[in-house]
Parts: C-alpha cells; structure tokens; sequence
C-alpha cells in the first residue's frame, strides 16, 4: 500500500487521511491485535472505557418508569403500579421487573431538567447535542457525545468504527446523537444493523478475484496521485483504503452473533432492540468506546398505557437489564457506562387521548456502571411531577458526569484546526492552531454525588 | 439486500468545514492593514464595550472608517502619527482595554502602533473609478482576457507559477461536468479528442451551454440551495425544479429570476417559483435565506442578539424579515387535488412590520417595521406588496451586493473556491482575494443584465480556467491565487448521472427505501436518483473541494450489484466483438473521458491476458474504473 509523501498534504487532509487509519493500514487479523491490548489491559489491571447509550428517542414516561406518583391524583399517577426493587426505598413501574432486580447497579435521576432545547424532540435532542465546545467565540454546534467519547478513547489504529450506532426505525428521520465536527470524519457516527452488521462488506465476487481488481484500481490511483498530487485524491484513496480494509477485517467477526447461547440471546430479546443490546455488548468487548443503542417509539401522544405495557417495558426489559447482568458476569461494567435516556420525558396530566405530552421541566434518567455510585436516586420531583425540587440536572450537568465516569476531563480544550486536544500540540501547532475551545462550559456541574469512585 | 439506502447517517460523518482564508497563504511585504491586522486585536479585545452591542463613549472600532470617525472624544486616530491618535494613547498606557487582566500585548500593541505610522490604511476594496469600467456587454474573449491579465498579474507578483495548460481530455471532463453535470459519453469524448479545430474548446462551451442538461444540472444545484434539508432529507419539488431548469435554459436574467422567487404567488403548478416559498414558509427563515444566497450576507447571529463583532443589528434581520410578513400558504382543493397555495395579502400604502418573538434574546416583544440593509428606505405603495419593495431593491442594478455574490458564488463552482469565503459571508471583515477582478465581473454582469450564460463563457473561455489542476511545487501552497482551478469531488447527483451515462443505462436499479406501512411518499421519494442523493446526502453547505464521502458509501459503491454486473456497455463491447485493446480504450473514454497511458494499457492488458470470458474481464475492468478516484473527481 504506497502512500505519497504526507507532506504534501495540508493539517486538514491529514486529517482525512486518518480515516485511513480508522481502519489500520495494514490487513492483519484484528484478533491479534485485540488479544495484544486485552493482554496489556489486563497486566496493568485496567481496561479502556466504554460508553452505552440507550436511547428512547420519542421520550420516555417518568410517571410510567422511574418516578411513579401512586400517591397523586389519578389524571396524574396512571394505569400502571410500583414494585419494590434490589434497593429497599427505591420503586420501580411494575412493568420493569427484572430492571428492578438490578436497581443496585443502576442510579436514577429524577431531576432532569432540560429547559435548553425546549419540549420539541429534535429541538431537544438538540440541547443535547450542543452542549459541546459552546465556551467558544465561534460556538460550535451539533458535535455530539459519541464524537466527543471516541475522539478521547479510540485507540490508534482499531479496526472498526469507534462510535456506533444501531438504530430501530429504518426510513424514518434520522436519530443521531450529533456530528463529529472538527474531531475528525473517523469519529462520526457509524451505522449498524445489528442483524447483518455492515451492510455491502462482503463482495460480490471471490474474495481472491475481488482481491486482484483492488491491486489493479490502487496501481491506477497511484499513478493518478503521483501525477497530479492533489490532496483530495489522498483524501479518497484513503477512505477506499478503509473500506477494503474492513472488508477484509477478521474484525467483523464481532457482528457474528451466532456463537451467542441460545438462552442469552433469549434474554436479550430476539427483537432489533435486544439485538443490538447484545452486540453493543460484543463490541464493548473488544473495546469500541462508544455504542449508541437507538430505541424508538415512545411518543406516546395517546393509549399510553397499553402501548408501555404490550411493546414497550416488555421489550426494554429484556434488553436493557440483560445487558448490565451480561456486563457484569464478564468483568465488564466497572469499564463500561451505561445510560438509559430519552431526550425529554411526559406531561404529569394525561390527555384526553389517554397520552401523555412532551415534558422537559421534571424527568427521569438511569445510569449503570463506570464505578459510579449505584444503588441511589439523585433529586426529587414534587408531589404533582410538575417540578424538580431538588438537584436539578441539565444537560450540561449530565454530560459532565458522562465524561468524568469515562474519565475524560470536561475542561479538555481542543485545536479546532484538527480536533486534537490543545495540550498535545506542540508551540508552534498551538500557535498555528489558533485560540482552543473549552469540552464542556466551566459552569456545567457534575453530579459528585454519583461519582465517587469513577473521578 | 440493502435497506434504507436514503439513511442520512449511515456514513461517517464529515470533519471539517475548508476555511479558505481570504489572506492567502502567501507572505507578502505589505503595510498593515485594519482589517488584516488591527480588527483581530480588536475584536478580541475591545468590541464588547465598542462594537455592534455597546459604544462607549460613542466609539465604534468595527471598521476603519469608524475608527478614523472617532467618538465623543474626537478622532480615535491621526494617521502616521501614534502620539496623536487616542487609540494609541489609552492603549500605551494601559488604559484601556479596562480592568485589571486585559492589557493588550507587548505584541499586539506593535501592530497597531505600525499600523497607525503606516497610514492608518484599510484594506476595504476600493471600486474601480466607474468611469474606466465598460459601459456596455462586452465578448467572452475580452472578458477572458482580462480575468487572465488580473490573475496572472498578481501570480507574477506573488512569484506563484501558474500550472501548465490543461490537455484537451482534462478540459473535456471538467467543462462537461461543471456545465451540465455529467461526463461525456464514450463517443462525445472521442469526437472532441479527435477535432483539431482551432476553436473547438468555446465550441464545446456553447454546446454545453445549449443543452438542456445545462438548465437541469443548475436547477439541482439551486433546488438544493433554495429548498434545505429538513431532519436530514429534503422533500423535492419537482415542479420548481423543473421551473428552475427552464428559466436557466432559456437564460432569463438572473435578476428576473430571483424576482420571481420572491414574489411569486400561487401553487406549485401554477406558479412554480413558489417553491421557494413553501420549502420555509416562514418570514425569518425566508429572510435568513434570501440574504445568504442572493446577497452573500449571514444574519445569523443577529436573529437573536446585536452581535458585537459583527456589522448587522438585531434589527436588520427582523427588519429584512418583516418584508415577508403578509405571505402565507394554505391548503386548497381536497384530496387528490389538495395542494399547498401561497398568497401575499394587500397593505396599500403601509410598510409591514414583525414583532421580535420570544425565541429571541433581546428586544423581545418590539416591533420593527420593513427596512433595507443599506441607507434606503422601503416606500410603501398602492401595490400593497412588501416582497415586491424588497424584490425590487435587491435586484436593483445599484444594489451593492446583489450582482457581487452572485458572480463570487458562479466563480467557485468553476474554481472550487470563490474570491470571497465562505460564499454566503461576504462581510467588510472579510475581504476578497481579487477585489479590481471582482468588481469588474460584477460590473460586467450587471450591464450584461445579469446574463448568467455570458457570465460562464466568459469565465470558461479564461486561460485561468483552461488551466491543468496539477499541483506543482512551486504553488502547492497558493490558496486563492488561481495558479490552478481546485480538484473537486462530484457531487452525488454528478455521481449517479455520471455512472448512468458510463453504464449506458437510463437509470440505475437501487433498493427502495424503507417506509412505514402507512407513510404516503410522493412519486419522487422511489426514484432512483433521489434514493441515491439521499444516501450521500447528509447535511446542507458540503464544500466541494472537500471529500466527505465514509466507508459505507464506497462500500456501497463497490458491492452492489450494477456496479459490478457491467451494465449495458460491457454487454454492447463484448457484442461487437473488438480487439481487447479498442474495448480498454472505449471503457476508458466511457468512464475516465480520455485514452489509457501507456502504463494503464499495459495494467489492462495484463488483467485480461489468459482469460476466456472476456465478458467478466471486462466488468473487471469496469468496476476498477468506476471505482477508481479518477472517476469521482472533477479535475
């Protein structure tokens, strides 16, 4: 694989050619490779962190989940009851069972309060999305968590896609926790389904024939970048370079969910969600930092009630709960954080159509993993939903917490030039780089309560 | 199979917007300017207290006119002389900027000392005398030629070589795809190659101009523009599109165009042009876009705030947006027949006003009535109409912007890259790398009344254009000098029609995409060219310089079954029954527009030697063709 001189490329093509490196440049199995890094994680007795996202875009019920209301009148409490859980004093919806079972690993937050966004699902989901790199003079917009979790974990070099996304609603508009922005193309989010894995991986001719046409278009490339040097050939070898790459990765392997026993893949759930809690799991194995775990259909304007109870909770607790056991058994969640949201919750009232609205001012959330302090609620909502009354937590304050369980400073400042953290660059990169941006604003406050042993 | 082929996201998503500094890259020994090199020191550090929010003591350090203008106090500064000038007192002296941190640096106070001894200069572009500018349309050969004098004068003085001339094939490719969007066919690239007519590269021009893939490939570009993507995806308009490819192929003036756009009322089959509307039927929205894409003027920021770095106030915007306040769209007919209607009510004789919402950050709740974003003032008439006041003022022949972004954007799409950048902030703060070559293009523009197909013959007849994209040594670094126009990447409706004419099919078989068993889709949701745009679609603004396609689109690419099965073409070579080396040679010119080089022959040859089915060692060939970085690429 001959590269031309990476001199003659500018910081920003450089930039792209790194989506080469995404994929390693070269096409020795991963397995090696992982087995060498699972080794050193395991003789400095640590692993590399990851981060789950489980995401219920649509917005989850707090009254129907983690902040039941038994007490309060009844266009206020709903259909469903509380059950007592693994924690005594912490009541769960009846429908969450075995998610009460594991209330010990998990900490809820009732207290979210998202005013930023507004109570509109992409609007909201925008909140989230921007409270990155906002501290600037030019603020930058739409870079999401996953971005920002994979540019500061990804290792060099690692063979699959560092930030992932599996998502339940095909055709419908896109879902996405944000941009990379100037992180960098590599730490885009990159689409899975869960049941095939990367889709057009495979040739459509032998793996040896496919072989001998790639030779023969590189030579032709080559020759092309030779002559005429522009970067932005580099830029499109090297992509094409990553995806051949991952063709032939051994990496993919990682998508083959058939070696999974029967009984854990029942567990999970059969169906796209447990499906893709499942291989969320297998990816954090091998060590992606960041799996989004997109979990649609909970907006839920009318028939609450039996929409939560016949598809919903059912489905989620079988994912959800299966997976913080799975990580666990293996030696896995100490590393791994996991959060269960949606991008706002539901109005207190019920509607004339047996729904609930859009609600952003008093919601619920739940964390699990990453050594925070489980077991716990953090904030309290008034007897009515309405309000938070204590710990208010927004999504800043969440973020905070997210980064500091990963252990990735939220103060980390970053060149804009290339997304690389400022304090790597050298003098004269610094200079070239111009003034850095702030990760997080200094007044997001992190939730110290949860974070005991994970800062 | 492939599903959901329209997902935005599936894809790494992209990195970096290409900031292409209007400063170049270039040293060059020049005095300071405010602009280059007083404004960044001051923006920092004293525009929150003197600038578009605050101005103490009535000083306003936005620009150097301002600054020469001074405050209470009397003049900021006296030109060469530092001593003198106000400015430089306070901040000698560490007077300013105020509190206890915030002194400028040893550094930063060279630079405005140097600037004040120099003159005080700004780098504000001064118009050519208009009594040396032409004073009527003049031939693309003379217009030419006076891009090629400007360009090459400041390259000379620059000492940045220019790169050698474009072959024929380089030409070819690029003048096809930038005009009508699609490469030449096997045969169209083989003619031309085979012409020694003296003239037959501003024959081509004209040709290309003249067919109606000219109007088509421009209305995509500009559908694209005027109707943004919403959640990720765009809801076509066939109709505008259609509308827009029209008024391109009969060349209408650009300005009878855009006064079309934001006037027109209707629906969509009566009166296209309101598609404009419809795709953001809301007044701040029309507003925002109308003066980034028409005026090269970014309001943004103004929305919400006066903006203390930038020159547009809060009430510009909602000043500019006001204008469109009587216009609205509603639903008419039932059923089938139900289509959307835009209508403007009738205020004879009053200026329409907008209340700044509550989504706003200041001057919330107060009314601002319809204002310009120059001196003048909008006069109400009989007419009643306020998009009409605004239309007629912003395709004004003395509309100072109007004309000026207009050719700044038509330049970037043949150079990848326009004299002023990003194409929709053609603020004072940001200068343009060609001032006297972009005011004599807008001049000539305007007394050619707005003549968009003048306007690329003149820049496609220019040495500048016809230049190889080759990069050499000596002006690897120029950045917005023109030595070479940019590589740029095609974009995907390039890309599908650019395949479907090397395949020689009418259109490619793509899976369709998932929709949920109740969602009616229009008739355009399932054509193929869209299910392909969609899938490398993903936001708004893509430079196109910049390549942003991810793994899941090439691998898309690689392995799907048409790009791999041959097509019609191969089908048609391995009938005719040629010599391997003429079917090399026609798969060549069907993709790449040009003949094999020695050494690709020899590639060539050797992948078929040996091998019985011709047919397969053909699709071979293909694939790795179509495949290659040659064929995405526009150089």
């Amino acid at each position: 694989m001959t590269r031309t001189n990476p001199t003659l490329l500018s910081r920003r093509d450089l930039v792209k050619v790194t989506v080469a490196g995404l994929f390693g440049m070269s096409h020795s199995g991963w397995l090696e490779g992982l087995a060498t890094r699972a080794e050193e994680a395991r003789a400095q007795g640590k692993r590399p962190k990851s981060c789950i996202l489980v995401f219920s875009f649509g917005g989850v019920s707090q009254l129907e989940t983690l902040d039941m209301k038994p007490d309060g009148p009844e266009q206020v409490r709903g259909e469903f009851k509380p059950i007592a859980t693994g924690v005594s004093g912490i009541q769960v919806c009846e429908h969450m069972p075995k998610l009460a079972q594991q209330m010990r690993e998990l900490a809820v937050i009732r207290s979210m309060y998202t005013f930023d966004g507004g109570p509109v699902h992409d609007a909201a989901q925008k909140g989230m999305v921007d409270c990155f790199f906002q501290g600037a003079r030019k603020p930058r917009k739409g870079i999401g968590v996953g971005a920002v979790v994979s540019s500061a974990l990804a290792p060099p070099n690692f063979g699959l896609p560092t930030n992932v996304l599996m998502d339940n609603l095909p055709g419908r508009p896109p879902v996405e926790q944000g941009e990379a922005g100037f992180l960098g193309a590599q730490h885009g989010q990159f689409h899975v389904d869960p049941f095939k894995g990367i889709e057009c991986l495979k040739p459509l001719t032998e793996m040896s024939h496919f072989d001998r046409r790639d030779q023969v278009l590189r030579r032709l490339d080559q020759l092309l970048a030779e002559e005429h040097r522009a970067p932005v050939i580099d830029a499109r070898r090297s992509v094409y370079e990553g995806a051949v790459t991952l063709m032939h990765s051994k990496k993919s392997e990682v998508f083959n969910l058939d070696s999974e026993p029967a009984a854990l893949r029942d567990a999970y759930g059969r169906h796209h969600f447990g499906t893709s809690c499942l291989l969320a799991r297998r990816l954090v194995e091998v060590g992606v930092p960041f799996i989004e775990v997109s979990h649609n259909n909970w907006d839920h304007h009318g028939k609450i009630f039996p929409e939560l109870k016949g598809h919903m909770l059912p489905q989620l607790d079988s994912g959800l709960p299966t997976l913080i056991r799975d990580l666990k058994d293996r030696g896995l969640l100490d590393t791994t954080l996991v959060v269960w949201m949606g991008e706002m919750g539901r109005t207190p009232q019920i509607n004339k159509g047996a729904g609930r609205d859009h609600f952003s001012q008093a919601w619920s959330i739940a964390l699990a993993g990453a050594g925070l302090k489980t077991g716990q609620v953090i904030g309290r909502t008034s007897a009515d939903a309405m309000r938070v009354e204590d710990r208010p937590v927004s999504f800043k304050d969440l973020m905070a917490t997210i980064l500091l369980a990963l252990g990735i400073d939220p103060a980390s400042e970053y060149s804009v030039r290339d997304g690389r953290p400022y304090k790597e660059l050298d003098e004269k990169r610094q200079m070239a780089a111009g003034l850095p941006v702030r990760l997080l604003d200094a007044d997001a406050k992190p939730i110290q309560e949860l974070l005991g042993r994970a800062s | 199979m492939i599903k959901s082929l329209h997902r935005s996201h599936w894809r790494l998503l992209p990195t970096l917007v290409l900031v292409l500094a209007s400063t170049g890259s270039v040293a060059r020994a020049e005095s300071p300017t405010f602009e280059k090199n007083v404004l960044p020191i001051l923006t920092g550090n004293c525009l929150s207290c003197h600038g578009g929010l605050k101005q103490k003591g009535g000083l306003d350090l936005r620009t150097a006119a301002s600054v020469l203008k001074g405050g209470e106090s009397g003049a900021a500064v006296t030109p060469e002389n530092p001593q003198q000038s106000l400015l430089w007192q306070k901040v000698a002296a560490d007077q300013m900027p105020k509190g206890p941190t915030s002194k400028l640096s040893a550094d930063d106070k060279k630079i405005i000392q140097a600037w004040i001894v120099a003159g005080a200069r700004s780098a504000r572009p001064t118009d050519p005398a208009t009594a040396e500018l032409p004073a009527s349309k003049r031939t693309p050969t003379v217009v030419a030629a006076e891009i090629d004098q400007l360009i090459d004068g400041r390259l000379l003085a620059e000492k940045i070589p220019p790169s050698p001339p474009a072959s024929d094939a380089e030409f070819l490719r690029r003048a096809y795809l930038d005009i009508i969007g699609r490469i030449p066919t096997a045969e169209q690239a083989a003619t031309f190659l085979d012409n020694n007519g003296p003239d037959k590269r501003s024959k081509l021009i004209d040709e290309l101009l003249a067919r109606p893939e000219y109007g088509q490939h421009f209305s995509t570009i500009w559908h694209n523009l005027l109707v943004p993507l919403q959640d990720g995806k765009r809801v076509l308009r066939p109709p505008f599109r259609a509308w827009l490819a029209r008024s391109f192929n009969e060349n209408n003036s650009w300005e009878r165009m855009v006064f079309d756009l934001l006037t027109a009322e209707g629906d969509e089959d009566t009166a296209p042009p309101v598609g404009y509307f419809l795709a953001q039927p809301a007044a701040d929205k029309q507003s925002f876009t109308t003066a980034r894409l028409f005026l090269g003027i970014h309001l943004e920021c103004a929305e919400c705030h006066n903006h203390p770095l930038k020159l547009w106030k809060q009430t510009d915007y909602w000043g500019m947006a006001a204008f469109f306040t009587a216009t609205s769209s509603r639903m008419t007919g039932k059923g089938k027949d139900q289509k959307a209607t835009v209508t403007e009510a009738v205020r004879s004789k009053q200026l329409p006003a907008i209340t700044i919402p509550k989504t706003a950050l200041t001057a919330v709740g107060s009314k601002v009535p319809a204002s310009f974003l120059d001196a003048r003032t909008p006069m109400p008439d009989e007419q009643g109409k306020g998009r009409h006041l605004l239309a007629a003022w912003l395709t004004a022949a003395d509309n100072p912007w109007f004309a000026r972004a207009s050719v700044n954007r038509l330049w970037a799409h043949f150079f990848g890259t326009g004299f002023v950048n990003p194409l929709d902030d053609l603020d004072a703060q940001n200068l343009p790398s060609h001032p006297e070559l972009l005011a004599r293009l807008t001049h000539e523009f305007r007394v050619s009344g707005h003549d968009l197909k003048h306007l690329i013959r003149c820049i496609c007849t220019s040495k500048t254009y016809q230049r190889s994209s080759r990069i050499l040594v000596k002006n690897q670094d120029d950045n917005g000098c023109f030595s070479r126009p940019l590589v740029k990447v095609l974009t995907p409706e390039m890309l599908y029609d650019s395949l479907t004419v090397a395949l020689e099919v009418p259109e490619l078989t793509l899976p369709k995409p998932f929709v949920a068993r109740n969602d009616r889709v229009p008739d355009w949701f399932y054509e193929p060219r869209n299910i392909f745009a969609n899938y490398f679609t993903y936001r708004d603004g893509a430079v196109s310089t910049d390549f942003d396609q991810g793994i899941p689109q090439l691998l898309r690419l690689m392995n799907m079954e048409q790009f791999n099965n041959g097509g019609k073409i191969v089908e048609r070579l391995a009938n005719a029954r040629d010599e391997p080396d003429k079917v090399v040679e026609s798969l060549f010119l069907a993709t790449l527009s040009r003949r094999p080089q020695a050494e690709e022959g020899r590639l060539m040859a050797e992948l078929l030697k040996g091998r019985d089915d011709r047919q397969q060692a053909y699709r071979d060939i293909l694939w790795i063709l179509l495949n290659s970085s040659a064929f995405s690429l526009n150089r």
